[in-house]
C-alpha cells in the first residue's frame, strides 16, 4: 500500500469519523479499532462505510461490510476495491 | 438476582464483545434496559442451551452470525433498495434447508429476542396483551426458536398449544424447549412441521400468534387470509414483522407503516393495538425517509 495514499486516505477517513460523531478531536490511525472509539458501533457502521464509499468512489461488497472491523482491514479492503 | 446466577449471560456477553467490540455500545445499552425478570429469563435460556451441550463459543458464534449477516444484508439493501431473496425457494436454499445454519440463526435470534431492546419491547407487548385466562386453542405459526411459544405456555391457560413451522430445525428447537422439562412441565403442546398455507386445522384457534413470519413469505396477503380462516371470530391475534429490515431470508418488505396496515386490512383484520419501534436513536419520520428499520407488533381482530 502506497504510503502517501495511505496518509491521505487516513486523513479523509478521520474527517468522516469526526463528522459522523461530531467530535473534532478524534484521531484515526491505521491501528484504530472499534475498541478505541466507543461511538464506532454496529449502528454507525453502515453509515461510516457508505460515506467512505462516496468519498473514494468505490463499492464495498456485502461481505466487506461484515469483515471490516478495524482501520487496518478497512484500508486493505479499500485498496482491494480500487481506491488506491 | 445474585451475581452467580448471572454468570452465564455475563460470560457470554464478554466473549461476544471480546470478539467484536463494535457491538459493545448497542448491546450493553440494550442490556441496561432489561428488568430483573427479563435478565433472569435470558439467563435461564442460556443455561438451558449450555445444558443441551452448546458451548459458550458456539453461542457467541450464533449471536455473531446474525449480527454479521445483518451487516451484509443492510449493505445490500442500501445499495440495491431490495432484500436479497425474492422467493421462498431462494430463502429456503440459503437458510431453511441448511440445518446447521438455521440452528445458529434461530439461537442467535433467540438471544437477540432476550437482549435487544426493540425485541424485548415486542415481547413485553405480547406479555401485556396475551389473554391469561382464555381457554381453547393457542396456535403459533413459525415458532422458530420457541420463545414466544414458551412464554405463552407459561403465562396463559389455554387447553391446547399448537405450533406449526416449515423448518425441521425450528420444530426441533421448539420441541426441545417443551420436552426438556427445564422450563416446567408442559403436556398440552404439540409442534409439527408444515407449511401454514397448506394446513387444515380441526378447529379454529382462540389465539393465533405469528412472530416475525410475514416478512418471510411470498404472498403475505394470502398468508393473512389463511390466518383469518384459522381463527375464531373473537380470537386474540398477535403478529410482529418489520419494515426496511433486511435479513438473509426476508422476502417481503411492506415499505411503509401505511402499506403494512393496508395489507392487514386486505387480509381481513383490523388493528386493535400496536407497538411501533423505529431504529434505535431515530424517529419514525427519519426511518421512513432514509428507509431505516422499523419493528412492529400488532394485536388485530378479525373483521366481520
Ligand atoms: C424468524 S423466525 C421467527 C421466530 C419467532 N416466531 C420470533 O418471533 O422470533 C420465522 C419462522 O417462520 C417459519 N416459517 C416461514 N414460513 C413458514 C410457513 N409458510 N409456514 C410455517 N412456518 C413458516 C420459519 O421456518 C421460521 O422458523
Amino acid at each position: 500500500m502506497n504510503t502517501v495514499w495511505k496518509e491521505n486516505a487516513l486523513q479523509v477517513i478521520q474527517d468522516i469519523f469526526r463528522n459522523q460523531f461530531f467530535d473534532d478531536s478524534l484521531a484515526i490511525t491505521e491501528h484504530t479499532t472499534p475498541a478505541d472509539i466507543e461511538e464506532w458501533d454496529s449502528l454507525a457502521h453502515v453509515n461510516l462505510l457508505a460515506s467512505i464509499e462516496n468519498a473514494f468512489n468505490i463499492r464495498f461488497t456485502a461481505d466487506d461490510m461484515a469483515n471490516i472491523d478495524s482501520i487496518a482491514v478497512l484500508l486493505a479492503t479499500m485498496v482491494e476495491r480500487g481506491a488506491c | 438476582m445474585n451475581e452467580t446466577s448471572q454468570n452465564a449471560s455475563d460470560r457470554l456477553v464478554a466473549l461476544i464483545l471480546q470478539r467484536k467490540p463494535m457491538h459493545r455500545k448497542f448491546l450493553q445499552g440494550s442490556l441496561a434496559e432489561l428488568t430483573q425478570s427479563e435478565r433472569a429469563a435470558a439467563e435461564q435460556y442460556i443455561r438451558y442451551l449450555l445444558q443441551q451441550d452448546a458451548s459458550y463459543e458456539e453461542l457467541a458464534e450464533c449471536y455473531l452470525t446474525i449480527v454479521q449477516d445483518m451487516f451484509r444484508e443492510e449493505m445490500h439493501f442500501k445499495q440495491t433498495g431490495k432484500y436479497r431473496c425474492a422467493s421462498y425457494a431462494e430463502a429456503a436454499a440459503a437458510v431453511y434447508d441448511n440445518g446447521d445454519y438455521m440452528r445458529r440463526y434461530m439461537i442467535g435470534l433467540a438471544l437477540s429476542s432476550y437482549w435487544w431492546i426493540n425485541h424485548i419491547q415486542m415481547l413485553r407487548f405480547f406479555q401485556k396483551t396475551l389473554p391469561a385466562t382464555r381457554r381453547g386453542v393457542y396456535r403459533e405459526v413459525g415458532p422458530g426458536h420457541g420463545l414466544y411459544f414458551l412464554e405463552a405456555m407459561r403465562s396463559s391457560g389455554f387447553d391446547r398449544y399448537e405450533g406449526v413451522d416449515i423448518s425441521a430445525t425450528s420444530v426441533a428447537l421448539t420441541q426441545g424447549i417443551v420436552a426438556s422439562g427445564y422450563f416446567g412441565s408442559f403436556d398440552k403442546a404439540s409442534i409439527w412441521q408444515g407449511d401454514f398455507l397448506s394446513e387444515r386445522f380441526e378447529r379454529p384457534a382462540d389465539a393465533l400468534v405469528m412472530g416475525e413470519v410475514l416478512e418471510h413469505v411470498e404472498e403475505p396477503e394470502r398468508f393473512l387470509e389463511a390466518a383469518r380462516s384459522a381463527v375464531a371470530d373473537d380470537a386474540y391475534v398477535f403478529l410482529t414483522t418489520c419494515i426496511n429490515s433486511p435479513a438473509v431470508d426476508h422476502i417481503y418488505n411492506p415499505e411503509t407503516l401505511q402499506g403494512l396496515e393496508a395489507l392487514i386490512d386486505r387480509g381481513g383484520f383490523r388493528v386493535l393495538d400496536s407497538c411501533v419501534l423505529p431504529k434505535q436513536g431515530c424517529t419514525l419520520e427519519q426511518c421512513a425517509q432514509d428507509r431505516l428499520p422499523i419493528n412492529v407488533a400488532y394485536v388485530v381482530a378479525k373483521r366481520s
